[in-house]
């Protein structure tokens, strides 16, 4: 039977009712939902296949949990970043950005920064995105998902607040540090950066 | 705007509009396999759970009943003088002036 058309409440039910048909087409429903989230929040050391069936075990060991107040996708979003920020906090090591690690892409997009006003050149994107992740490195688990979503999905904080759990003024707080640090760490690479120095 | 919270924000924008590699759409069978075999294993359990409740209250009902009726037993087996009592009381109703 092909349930690619069926609403997701059914093959909920189904998959509850011990429906194997079901419950694969569930887990083919969820993969590219989970995996958007965990390619967003992945850490360093963990594979996003493995991070995904982690999230996806969970998931359908809880289903009898999900009591259907909010989207499906919601709930399994919640799940996928409280997972991804567990495994963040289990990586204990946060790496220290210097400006002797940066590639050449990236000490360009530093180049722009500080002298330019404009904004970087769309070439410059994935220079811009690995500068950014080895920012995020040095946060932590929770500061790091919350930029994340904030700014590098665009979520509002509505949104951070219904997949985190945690209420408007924390979110607007983590937020507000999470940029601190950032700042931080940004200014020291751009300190140690030859164009400020000359 | 502060000089360096314009250049964080002009990275994190430039950061949030780059292409990124198609995450996994698909999960490999494997790991479905295992996801799959996790389910089984709780679903099961769920059902066992309910099915040892079930168990559990049909044993806790029959032996209320038991106790019922043993305790009711001396009773029922008494024999009963009084059973024409009604009947009795009745026809001395009817028949009193």
């Amino acid at each position: 039977m092909d349930d690619s058309g069926t609403p997701v409440t059914e093959l909920v039910a189904r998959t509850r009712m011990g429906d194997e048909a079901a419950a694969r087409a569930l887990v083919a429903r969820l993969t590219p939902v989970v995996g958007r989230i965990v390619r967003a929040h992945l850490p360093r050391r963990t594979s996003e296949e493995d991070l995904v069936q982690m999230v996806l075990t969970k998931v359908f060991t809880r289903l009898d949990q999900f009591r259907g107040l909010v989207p499906l996708e919601h709930w399994v979003a919640r799940i996928t970043v409280n997972t991804c920020r567990h495994e963040l906090a289990r990586e204990k090591h946060r790496p220290e950005l210097r400006h002797a690690d940066l590639s050449e892409e990236q000490t360009a997009v530093l180049d722009h920064l500080a002298a330019e006003e404009s904004e970087l050149a769309p070439q410059q994107g994935i220079a811009a995105r690995e500068l950014a992740d080895q920012l995020l490195a040095g946060l932590n688990p929770e500061d790091r998902v919350v930029v994340t979503l904030l700014h590098l999905e665009g979520r509002s904080v509505e949104e951070i607040k219904q997949i985190t759990g945690w209420s408007g003024p924390l979110v607007k707080v983590r937020a507000f540090r999470a940029r601190q640090k950032m700042k931080k760490h940004l200014a020291i690479l751009l300190k140690e950066h030859p164009h400020e120095a000359a | 705007m502060k000089p360096l919270d314009d250049q964080l924000d002009r990275l994190l924008r430039a950061a949030a509009q780059a292409p990124r590699e198609a995450a996994l759409s698909e999960l490999p069978f494997t790991a479905q396999a295992r996801v799959m075999g996790a389910w089984r294993s709780s679903h099961s359990d769920s059902v066992s759970w309910l099915a040892n409740w079930l168990r559990a209250g049909l044993a806790a009902a029959a032996l209320v009943a038991a106790l019922a009726w043993g305790l009711s037993w001396p009773t029922l087996r008494a024999p009963n003088g009084d059973e024409y009592a009604v009947a009795n009381a009745a026809l001395y109703v009817a028949i009193a002036p």
